[in-house]
């Protein structure tokens, strides 16, 4: 038995990749490991996993985003790196679990019949996988129902972003403030500010209505997307205890809560 | 439609068509917040802004005041700039008339709202900011709206 035969012979959970459309099943079979030795302050084993694939049935490049298993649990493909003795045996794929969906938007100007362009008005220009880091979260001292976060947004390789981005997840939107590649994905540092029920409207989203946390949480989670598998309840129970202590915006706004 | 809209829309218009024939930018002055592009560039730039038109004594007949402005950087002689304000004060010359229709959409306006005619024009005192100047024409016209039907 070949070295190559050996280390692939777990390889035996198949791999869908979304190809900006649609699901497209068995694209590879890989070997679905834990990576629960790179835990840091904010980054859990869960959420990091690895590949092995086979160096002849790579998970092919034109799929960022790829959905493990029978579960269907959705995640961002990062960096490959080989395994060699002699010629590479096996692939090691870092993927990195996408909870959300989130909303690219941009600045579209319009050019009126006499050359001029007109105000410039925001559009949705794409949508995409992704996963949030929360850095810090504290409150505006101006505006109680105003609440401010730092965070990085993860999104697949070759993401078309930049500073002159935003990104919306569920109600929730993101100035972003620096883009760059790195491990193989697309990171946005971002100013996150919770904005009142009525800005919910640009994003065509309704805003929860919940004063509880746990729900405040699904309002953040991703909203039903093509292709989706069942909506995954670990995921919403893990954002949930993220969020645990935040003020709630709705019960300070009503009086219940003092800011 | 306002014939105000009108009236602006054609001018900005005219300057588009002066700024595409001498390979210039052009913009909005009164809106040059939202044109950081062309506004923080150092390309050679017509502007337009300061417009006003009002009924005098009422309408049809209107009073129309704007300023069509030369914007350059790194002129040193002031030679780019004055060679812009001859080419402004060659397009909009005392007795001049200037059909009015509305551009304020993204289509090309059919019908014709009525005329402007130039009464006066003034170059204005340029202003500067480190390396960048802008070189003003004041122009006056009247403006005279055609019967709606």
């Amino acid at each position: 038995m070949s070295l190559r035969h050996a280390a692939n012979r777990f390889r035996r959970t198949p791999v869908s990749g979304w190809d900006g459309v649609q699901w497209v099943d068995n694209i590879t079979r890989c070997a679905f490991m834990a990576s629960d030795r790179f835990i840091s302050d904010r980054e859990y084993g869960a959420k990091l996993r690895n590949l092995l694939v086979d160096p002849e049935y790579p998970i092919p490049p034109e799929f960022k985003v790829v959905r493990i298993g029978r579960e269907g649990q959705i995640y961002l493909v990062g960096r490959t790196t080989s395994d060699t003795a002699g010629a590479t045996y096996s692939e090691v794929v870092s993927v990195h679990r996408a909870f959300y969906v989130c909303q690219v938007l941009a600045f579209v100007q319009k050019a009126s019949a006499s050359g001029l362009r007109t105000t410039p008005s925001k559009a949705v220009v794409g949508e995409y996988h992704c996963d949030r880091e929360n850095i810090t979260f504290f409150s505006s001292k101006m505006f109680p129902t105003v609440r401010f976060g730092d965070e990085v947004i993860i999104l697949p390789a070759g993401t078309p972003v930049d500073t002159t981005n935003e990104l919306v997840i569920g109600t929730t939107h993101y100035e972003v403030e620096e883009a760059y590649d790195m491990n193989g994905y697309r990171y946005c540092r971002c100013l996150m500010k919770v904005l009142p029920a009525k800005d919910a409207e640009l994003t065509g989203t309704a805003v929860s209505e919940s004063t509880t946390t746990a729900r405040m949480g699904q309002s953040l989670y991703r909203k039903p997307f093509i292709g989706d598998a069942v909506a995954d309840s670990e995921a919403v129970g893990q954002f949930a205890e993220q969020l645990d202590g935040v003020v709630n915006v709705d019960a300070v706004v009503d009086g219940a809560v003092d800011p | 439609m306002s014939f105000a809209l009108a009236v602006k829309s054609t001018i900005d218009k005219i300057v588009f068509d002066l700024s595409q024939a001498s390979g210039c930018d052009f913009f909005d002055i009164d809106g040059s917040y939202m044109a950081a592009d062309f506004a923080e560039s150092e390309k050679r730039a017509f502007t337009v802004g300061s417009f006003v038109c009002a009924p005098n004594p009422r309408d049809p007949f209107y009073s129309v005041s704007f300023e069509v402005s030369a914007k350059t950087s790194n002129d040193r002689a002031q030679y780019d700039s004055l060679d812009m304000v001859s080419k402004i004060q060659e397009l909009f010359k005392i007795g001049d008339q200037f059909y009015v229709s509305d551009y304020s959409g993204e289509a090309l306006p059919t019908d014709v709202l009525g005329y402007i005619l130039i009464a006066y024009t003034v170059s204005d005192t340029p202003g500067f900011d480190k390396i960048s100047g802008l070189r003003p024409v004041r122009i006056t016209a009247s403006g005279f709206q055609f019967p709606q039907l």
